[in-house]
């Protein structure tokens, strides 16, 4: 029976290269439709970082300049006096997003080794409790977040911010990490912390550079997802010099007398798309078996 | 972007993986304490910014809670306020509409480009980061970013759309609600379906390839091999797909702060934007808290819902 199977799949597989190469159309007119809606999605993107470079007359005019008669950083300079500069906002939500990548990360894997490995009291309902989460919507605690700011003294800090960005990371961060733990080899674990004395030093010694993948990808999902968010820090920060870059071009749009300038709004949307971007060109697979580690199973 | 989770929640494997991984093994005294002491910066996080805030939610919105000056407690009434405000029951309405339209074609959308991308092609491994790349950025600079792209003025839409005869020069489309929300439509679209389409083929990868050339040999054509073993064997990514779909759509706020401010007309208020609303520009926030607690039961509905369906399936 066996046999008999191996040949049916051989001769199904021949039989399905075969009828590739008498359909040559067919597979050219997927090829053609999948360009197509790729150059469609790419285009908003290379539209708007265009427009950044374009000379601020012809990023305004009407109707709009298809491509610039000569590249310029005006939208930028524009943007870098406004209020308070640029850079400024840039460096707001640098901060804020490395702060968040950096707790999220240490206090995932410290979560996710415990889970994994350790057997501790209440460990099922302190791991229940962070993937339940989930099933609350965190708009909705941004009412009383705001009130524990205020009893916290955070208010209109970037530190508070990023503790509330870690937090909301801590579903996927330490469900990532435990995933990444419990796949080692188990032998190759006991070995390790056989020969590191203590569950605790195998940790620094061996095993951080064993999940080192599953630490790439909740280090990259706590980038994106702190340099993006918009909400929380819309309602918690209210100094302007404090704005994280989102915040900030929003209030740049609507600029005096319901004047926009649309080169600037496009060169901080460009500096905004930038970094997630080529993150994302650099750090695609990790993207992937971020996703991979759940979807599947 | 928390996929993986919600399959977690899917299937319901809780920590049993954690459990088996460790059978047998001999415990070291202290290890009840270790545990604590890894698991406790997590803890810390979650106690003070996430339990807390839910249970101060809950008990805030039993009050009068002004933004300055001390709250009263004022019983039901800021939810029987919530329940007799037709502004709120549109907000839901708007919601509710908003998210059957954008899910279904999302959805819908997304499975269409995992079959297109699916089946190796010269340049395929392109093609999917394009369609995926929009994932990666903000909802916040996407929104002001098609809001750019579609300004009567200086906007390349309104241009293209006049070159072919769509829409007169000048015409403002965010003037009307069903061109903003198609708008909006069509952005969100732009912005998700590159994720839920790699889940999708995530879940297609892992279908064994002798299944197809079976079906092959039995002659099936290709739209029996797609209806009766493509989409029942991934049954799961696609219901995890719906779930983050629906939940996702459900909270939009960022887009429409971005680009529609809520109008024409208010006729754009979502319920995230109505809870805004409430909770930060009107002066009760114990009635933003009462938004909040109907936004966290209608979720939660939601998600048991789809949960069950799935394990009923399963």
């Amino acid at each position: 029976m066996t046999a008999q199977h191996t040949i049916r799949v051989a001769s199904a597989r021949s039989g399905r290269r075969r009828t590739a190469q008498r359909e040559p159309s067919r597979s050219l007119l997927r090829i053609g439709i999948a360009v197509i809606l790729a150059l469609i999605f790419a285009f908003p993107v290379v539209w708007t970082v265009v427009g950044g470079f374009k000379p601020t007359g012809e990023a305004n005019a009407s109707p709009p300049v298809w491509w610039p008669s000569q590249f310029s950083i005006e939208s930028f300079t524009t943007l870098n006096g406004q209020g308070s500069s640029l850079w400024n906002y840039v460096l707001n939500s640098a901060t804020a997003t490395l702060l968040t990548v950096v707790i999220t990360t240490v206090v995932a894997v410290l979560a996710g080794y415990a889970v994994a490995r350790f057997r501790f009291p209440g460990r099922a309902a302190f791991f229940a409790v962070t993937v339940g989460m989930l099933l609350v919507p965190y708009p909705a605690l941004l009412v009383s977040l705001f009130q524990v700011m205020i009893w916290l003294h955070l208010t209109n800090s970037l530190f508070g911010l990023s503790l509330i960005y870690s937090t909301f990371q801590l579903p996927f961060a330490i469900y990532m990490m435990r995933n990444s733990f419990d796949s080692l080899p188990g032998e190759l674990v006991e070995a390790a912390e056989i020969d590191g004395c203590t569950k605790i030093t195998a940790l620094p010694r061996v095993l951080l550079r064993l999940v080192s993948p599953g630490i790439v990808t909740v280090a990259l999902f706590a980038f994106v997802a702190a340099w993006n968010e918009f909400l929380a820090a819309l309602v918690l920060l209210n100094n302007n010099p404090d704005f994280t870059l989102p915040i900030a071009l929003m209030n740049a749009q609507s600029g005096p007398m319901n004047t926009i300038d649309w080169g600037a709004l496009q060169a901080g949307i460009t500096v905004m798309m930038l970094p997630c971007v080529l993150l994302f060109i650099l750090l695609q697979r990790y993207y992937v078996s971020g996703l991979v580690s759940g979807s599947v199973k | 972007m928390n996929a993986t989770l919600h399959a977690d929640l899917i299937g319901g494997r809780g920590t049993r993986a954690g459990t088996k991984a460790r059978k047998g093994a001999a415990y070291a005294r202290g290890e009840a304490s270790a545990g604590w002491l890894l698991a406790s910066p997590a803890s810390v996080l979650v106690l003070l910014f996430f339990l807390l805030p839910f249970v101060l939610t809950i008990y805030m919105s039993f009050f009068n809670w002004p933004t300055f000056g001390s709250p009263s407690p004022v019983g039901l009434s800021n939810y029987e306020h919530a329940l007799s405000d037709p502004a709120f029951g549109r907000a839901v309405l708007f919601t509710v509409s908003y998210t059957a339209i954008a899910s279904v074609l999302g959805v819908a959308i997304s499975l269409g480009l995992a079959l297109l991308v699916r089946p190796r092609f010269p340049g395929r491994t392109a093609v999917r980061a394009l369609l995926f790349a929009p994932v990666t950025i903000g909802f916040a600079p996407a929104g002001l970013l098609w809001l750019s792209m579609s300004n009567s003025q200086t906007g390349i839409l309104p241009a293209i759309a006049m070159a072919w005869g769509i829409a007169p020069s000048g015409t403002d489309w965010f003037a009307r609600t069903d061109s903003t929300l198609v708008l909006v439509i069509v952005m969100t679209i732009w912005k998700t379906v590159g994720l839920a389409m790699l889940v999708l083929l995530i879940g297609m990868d892992s279908i064994p390839a002798e299944i197809y050339e079976a079906a092959k040999l039995d002659g099936a054509r290709s739209w029996a091999t797609l209806t009766r073993i493509t989409l029942p064997l991934i049954a799961k990514p696609l219901s995890l797909v719906v779930l983050l779909t629906v939940t996702q759509t459900f909270l939009a706020f960022d887009q429409f702060f971005t680009m529609t401010k809520g109008g024409p007309n208010n006729s754009t208020v979502t319920v995230v934007y109505y809870l805004y609303n409430a909770a930060f520009v009107g002066l009760n926030r114990g009635y933003g808290a009462a938004i909040a607690v109907i936004i966290v039961i209608i979720m939660a509905a939601i998600s048991i819902f789809q949960i069950r369906l799935q394990r009923g399936r399963a």
